[in-house]
């Protein structure tokens, strides 16, 4: 059994990490930049040491020093997490070759499958449907003209090479077609050094939904069901659910059979997600796989009652998947709302600062993967993910509920955070009743902003009250609580008198 | 002492006695039971008539930022001697200040989109700041006239630099 895991990470995924492997045993090494020496992760791991300067780039995507501390801390196994080196295969080879136990699929599976294009191909092999569009990049602009004529506009240029919007165009009609490719391969090629694009089929409301997929090195291969991931901004997800109220049973054994497929064609290990489109008339379309733990992985936890990073361990460690995908039949609902430390009042623009209250929801049913503490200074240099909210429910309208009360006692002072945001979309009726979309959060976005807006008159009076105090400055100052005399000390003072 | 907060428009009109220890406070001619107490730097627990709040308070500029729970809104607080000022025309002190547009977190100041003497739109985009491994746009908080930019493309900024300022 591995004996001690090197955690290559940070926030709340390296929190996360830590605590399944004390579960289970295994000795934790937390890495951490010059911004992160008192970060929640350094805290809570049994060894922790210093890789480099604030900025990503010369700590924590520091390959060199990285293999180092490896080296030094003696660990046995290292864990990427997500995002930085977790999709990175120079770094899992270098792992790999060092005798040291990679907690991840192995790298030719990450290239192929990191690689949109190539994905795409195997996919379309073992016969999952794809959204119409180029298999090949796109290289002439009359190409570009005749592709788009025969899957017909609205079409959408992507990136070849990468994610996360960027390169990203949807285009309606052929006149907007020459500069929609040439602006897709110019961000393409300054946000990923690789300016191929694609076309594909622009859906309508489409849904993100995506199944989480498990296979040991043994050739068994589970999936544990869908995640409905159709709320984003920037691209970017910030509330998820499973189940999704948008999938019937039909579609689901589909989309899992689809997942299976894939997982087994791409000989895969360990944990994946396949991610798919639906449109509204419910066909659905193969997207992409990410080879590695997703941020969302805890709803699928929850309603599973499965550890998904103690599976990962167990994997890269040669063992069996603890379960058979007859066994697995998820239970109730659960709710995921991240937390960014962006103000969702004006357009998520991170926000910095020092948090200087904390105040977790807790309760039955309700689990705060955090990645901060109270007094932590949240700086520009990382993702501004603070950690996420998960509620669980017997079923769709408690988890709700459940996620509107924990969102309603959750209190970070001193930066902004989308709780306000979270909390008031999950109350509009679109979310409640379940009828939304990934376009749903722009055409709500004014009324969510207004309702985030203090407008009943009581909470007006007593704001009001606070500040004009505040101003004043007469407002009472907390007396630090009185203390039990010590007897040693009163021994101690007469003693001194003596 | 009197008060007078302005929320969204609204106008609420305090009375305020301090004794010694004890504070009066009247509004709308009742005696209101208010106990405030700081829960950490700008968090405050208030008991308003047995009901029990969350107060955070951001003071910026003249108006003060306040969150109840999760909902926000800017309060405008004035004192007798601005109440005064007011009623004789005086503009109040923060309106010159709301076309000063200020770096919101520390980044690279990648792209400004206007030049002195163009004419924007309230909520137009001003300029791209990138930051957190993201581009945020930098809009305008009002309607107005770009009137001189401090800062220029490609600059490393920090919070609470003036970018530039507009003639509202």
């Amino acid at each position: 059994m591995l004996k001690k895991i090197l955690v290559a990470n940070r926030g709340e995924i390296a929190v996360r990490i830590i605590r399944s492997c004390q579960e289970m045993g295994i000795e934790t090494v937390a890495v951490f930049s010059d911004a992160d020496r008192t970060a929640l992760h350094v805290l809570k791991a049994d060894e922790a040491y210093h890789i480099g300067p604030s900025p990503s780039a010369q700590s924590y995507l520091n390959v060199p020093r990285i293999l180092e501390v490896i080296s030094i801390s003696g660990a046995d196994a290292v864990h990427p997490g997500y995002g930085f080196l977790s999709e990175n295969t120079g770094f899992s080879n270098a792992v790999i070759s060092a005798g040291i136990t990679w907690i991840g699929p192995p790298p030719d599976v990450i290239t192929t499958m990191g690689d949109k294009m190539a994905a795409r191909t195997l996919a379309v092999q073992v016969g999952a449907p794809i959204v119409p569009g180029t298999t090949e990049p796109i290289e002439e602009l009359a190409e570009a003209e005749s592709v788009a004529e025969k899957i017909g506009y609205p079409i959408l240029i992507k990136a070849a090479g990468g994610g996360g919007g960027k390169g990203m165009r949807i285009v309606h009609d052929p006149e907007g077609l020459p500069s929609a490719i040439e602006r897709a391969r110019s961000e393409a090629g300054k946000a990923f050094s690789d300016s191929r694009i694609y076309m594909e089929k622009y859906l309508e409301e489409p849904h993100h939904v995506e199944m989480q997929v498990f296979a040991d090195q043994h050739g068994n291969v589970v999936c544990f069901g869908e995640r409905e991931c159709s709320v984003q901004r920037r691209y970017q997800k910030i509330i998820e659910e499973t189940p999704s109220p948008f999938i019937d049973e039909t579609l689901r054994k589909s989309l899992q059979k689809t997942a299976l497929e894939i997982t087994h064609a791409c000989q895969y290990q360990g944990a994946g997600t396949i991610e798919f489109l639906v449109d509204k008339h419910k066909n659905f379309y193969f997207l992409e796989m990410n080879t590695r733990l997703q941020v969302e992985h805890p709803v699928t936890e929850m309603v599973n009652g499965i550890d998904l990073v103690k599976e990962q361990i167990r994997v890269a460690n040669g063992d069996t998947l603890s379960v058979e995908q007859k066994d697995i039949s998820p239970t109730g609902h659960a709710i995921e709302c991240r937390i960014y430390a962006e103000d969702g009042f004006h357009k998520f623009t991170p926000s910095v600062g020092t948090i200087n209250r904390l105040d977790i929801p807790g309760g039955l049913g309700v689990r705060f993967d955090d990645g901060v503490h109270a007094g932590q200074v949240i700086t520009p240099y990382y993702d501004p993910l603070l950690g996420k909210l998960i509620t669980w429910g017997r079923d769709r309208d408690e988890a709700l509920i459940r996620m509107v009360r924990a969102l309603s006692e959750f209190h970070i002072c001193g930066i902004e955070t989308t709780i306000p945001f979270c909390l008031e979309f999950i109350r509009h009726h679109s979310f409640s009743t379940g009828q939304y979309c990934t376009h749903t959060l722009e055409e709500i976005f004014d009324d969510v902003i207004a309702g985030m807006t203090l407008q009943d008159t009581d909470k007006q009076i007593a704001g009001s009250i606070a500040a004009i105090l505040q101003q004043q400055k007469t407002v009472k100052t907390v007396q630090a609580p009185a203390s039990t005399p010590s007897n040693w000390l009163t021994t101690g003072r007469k003693e001194n008198l003596r | 002492m009197k008060m007078v907060t302005v929320i969204d428009g609204h106008e609420f009109e305090f009375h305020i006695q301090q004794n010694h220890q004890e504070l009066r406070i009247e509004y709308d001619g009742n005696q209101v039971m208010a106990d405030c107490v700081p829960l950490s730097n700008g968090s405050f627990s208030v008991l308003l008539n047995g009901k029990s709040y969350l107060i955070k308070l951001y003071a910026n500029d003249g108006s003060v930022e306040v969150t109840v729970g999760q909902q926000k809104q800017i309060i405008q607080i004035k004192d007798e001697t601005r109440l005064l000022l007011e009623k004789y025309g005086f503009k109040s002190r923060e309106l010159n200040h709301v076309g000063e547009i200020h770096v919101p977190i520390p980044g690279l100041l990648t792209h400004i989109f206007v030049k002195p003497g163009d004419k924007v739109e309230k909520g137009e985009k001003l300029a791209i700041l990138e930051a957190m491994k993201m581009e945020n746009e930098i809009s305008a908080p009002v309607a107005g006239m770009v009137k001189k930019c401090h800062i220029s493309e490609g600059t490393a900024v920090d919070k609470g630099e003036l970018i530039m300022e507009l003639d509202i």
